[in-house]
């Protein structure tokens, strides 16, 4: 008898974890969050950007950015925002620093040189191959990874940036096209950068180790920008430390 | 004689030496064509594992990093960003640090849980800040490439601060780099095949026990059988190891103006010509991205830490493919090697650094003498 009650009595846990585990699994859901500017591939980081030296100057620079840009105390490059009136701070920080907050790799994904630089293409498949845990989103890393084997891993992703019919007609339609390529999708973006009713249309999947989100504007056909991010997990991974 | 690259990393070094009554020992060198180098630009500056803990942990665990005390690697890292930034502003050369790995020693520094941002601002702030944190900071800066190693992740979450790498190829010109790096904890197999958890529990646990290289408790004992000591004296010599380097010939006092041998390494024909365990298996890698038509394939030298015994391996078969492998060593442990004037063996804490530049590589030994 009392073997009997125990056994409904484990029968019982059995049922209840497996409902659980099962309300559980299926309430999950899968965020991703934008990442500081060091670790989200949003511009190619060898193309020139041209900004005013000072607000309203009609003079221009030429600059390709530095990491240094984005410290706290702000850097040489551009201007920093004092507040107008004293305030309780006792650091030696400027209220705010204008930098550039980049709105995305351009879609289709071009892999045509730039002047003095790399193409699209080729300077996203630098920022893939240093791994998830360089934070180079901003500057190139003075070595560098496996280019040619993340051009190979990659290369389904790559090619389908790459064609504008790909980006086209919808999100489903999207969806589908992506769904042949064994990627994740999100359920949700976090972008520290914009309000995502900005647009039209966010699209987030995971390939590898890195999500790739897809963004697209009012009145336009085509998913048209990019931001890439490193899905941060368990970190030893030891075929990655080899030559091949 | 026009001063070179080499020359001036080595009068950079005396010049924060000098003071602390201390030199530079060559420990090996391979100046050949057979680096197969086409630069002159980069000087790659290799700084090898250091096992950084916090101070209380460093006294429980009874091993720590060497002259701490002094700040000997900081300010020689200093001085070496003030020669970087020389070289940048000059845009002839540029200065490529690379950290190969284990710079924070997380599996001793955090008992159970995985909490690496638990690790003061200040613990060790010198070398974080000169390595890779005074660039968001506003201070002097290498950005050095810092690699994964094996003791930087506790369960396998790094430090978030650190930029981590799993290995590096130098920038080419035409995609063939000469230069690999990988911390070589992937070419070990008990690091491949046991579990994290049960390397950190026998390296915590049995912690003052165990030298910083070897972890599970079957590879400890078989150290112990080795060595024919009382418990007690056990204790030291397996937290206080000693590196026997035998660089041919002795380690000669390098300053600029002396002229050095062009090799100072073990050369073999056969990769299996070595009883380093690690050689053949570095060497057979790069064979197999020549089958996978990789860049490493292009790969003539080979860096890493992990074993913190400094070595230099030059393999150069009859018709095949040479290598160099530049094991850098460590600034945890100590190692012995004789003087080239005198033959006389010294012991003396671990502290090198390899330097390449074109096709002249080299580990120095940083020794501090006694006063007086």
């Amino acid at each position: 008898m009392l073997n009997r009650i125990g056994g409904m009595r484990t029968s019982f846990f059995a049922a209840v974890s497996i409902v659980l585990f099962l309300v559980v699994g299926c309430c999950t859901t899968v965020v991703v969050h934008m990442g500081s500017p060091y670790d989200r591939y949003d511009h190619n980081r060898t193309r020139a950007i041209i900004t005013s030296i000072t607000t309203g100057s009609t003079e221009a620079v030429t600059r390709v950015l530095g990491d240094e840009v984005y410290r706290p105390s702000g850097s040489e490059y551009f201007l920093r925002a004092q507040y107008a009136e004293n305030d309780s701070s006792t650091d030696i920080l400027p209220a705010a620093n204008v930098v550039p907050l980049f709105t995305g790799v351009s879609l289709p994904l071009s892999a045509v040189p730039v002047k003095g630089g790399r193409s699209d293409r080729d300077d996203l498949i630098d920022f893939l191959a240093e791994g998830p845990y360089a934070q180079v989103g901003i500057q190139p890393g003075e070595t560098m990874g496996d280019t040619k084997s993340t051009r190979i891993a990659y290369a389904p992703v790559l090619d389908f940036l790459g064609a504008r019919e790909h980006l086209s007609g919808g999100r489903d339609q999207v969806v589908r096209r992506l769904s042949s390529l064994n990627v994740v999708f999100a359920d949700d973006v976090m972008d520290s950068r914009y309000r995502l009713r900005a647009f039209a249309g966010v699209l987030a999947f995971r390939f590898e180790k890195f999500w790739f989100i897809l963004y697209q504007l009012p009145r336009n056909d085509h998913y048209s920008r990019l931001v890439v991010v490193p899905e941060r997990g368990k970190a030893q991974d030891f075929p990655a430390k080899k030559p091949y | 004689m026009p001063i070179n690259p080499h020359d001036e990393i080595v009068l950079t070094l005396l010049q924060v030496l000098g003071p602390l009554n201390g030199e530079i020992r060559l420990l090996g060198r391979v100046s050949d064509p057979v680096i197969g180098n086409p630069s002159e630009r980069e000087v790659f500056f290799l700084i090898p594992d250091l096992h950084l803990l916090s101070p209380q942990r460093r006294q429980r665990f009874k091993y720590g990093f060497n002259h701490s005390g002094s700040r000997l690697l900081a300010g020689l890292l200093e001085r070496i960003a003030t020669l970087r930034d020389s070289w940048e502003a000059s845009r002839n050369t540029k200065l490529v640090t690379i950290q190969l790995g284990d710079f924070f020693d997380l599996w001793r520094e955090f008992p159970r849980s995985a909490k690496p941002a638990e690790i003061p601002d200040d613990a060790c702030g010198d070398l974080r800040d000169i390595l890779y944190r005074g660039i968001d900071r506003g201070g002097p800066c290498l950005k050095a490439t810092m690699l994964l190693g094996n003791h930087d992740t506790k369960r396998s979450d790094p430090l978030q601060e650190i930029p981590f790498r799993y290995k590096f190829f130098n920038r080419p010109q035409d995609e063939k780099p000469f230069l690999f790096g990988t911390h070589g904890d992937a070419f070990d197999i008990l690091e491949t095949t046991l579990p994290d958890a049960i390397e950190e529990f026998a390296v915590y646990f049995i912690g003052t026990f165990v030298e910083p290289n070897k972890y599970p408790v079957m590879e400890w004992s078989k150290k112990t059988a080795g060595i024919n000591k009382s418990i007690g004296n056990l204790e030291e010599a397996v937290t206080d190891p000693e590196h026997a380097l035998e660089p041919p010939g002795g380690a000669i006092q390098v300053s600029p103006e002396t002229p050095l041998p062009s090799f100072v390494c073990q050369e073999i024909h056969s990769p299996d010509n070595t009883a380093n365990p690690y050689f053949q298996k570095l060497y057979r890698s790069i064979d197999i991205a020549r089958e996978k038509d990789l860049p490493g394939q292009h790969v003539r030298v080979v860096t890493m830490g992990h074993t913190h015994k400094a070595s230099l391996i030059l393999c150069r078969p009859s018709g095949g493919r040479p290598m160099l492998l530049m094991d850098v060593g460590a600034w945890i442990e100590n190692c012995t090697y004789s003087l080239a004037e005198n033959g006389t063996a010294v012991t003396e804490p671990s502290a090198q650094l390899g330097v390449i530049h074109g096709n002249d590589a080299r580990i120095y030994q940083i020794r501090l003498l006694q006063r007086g």
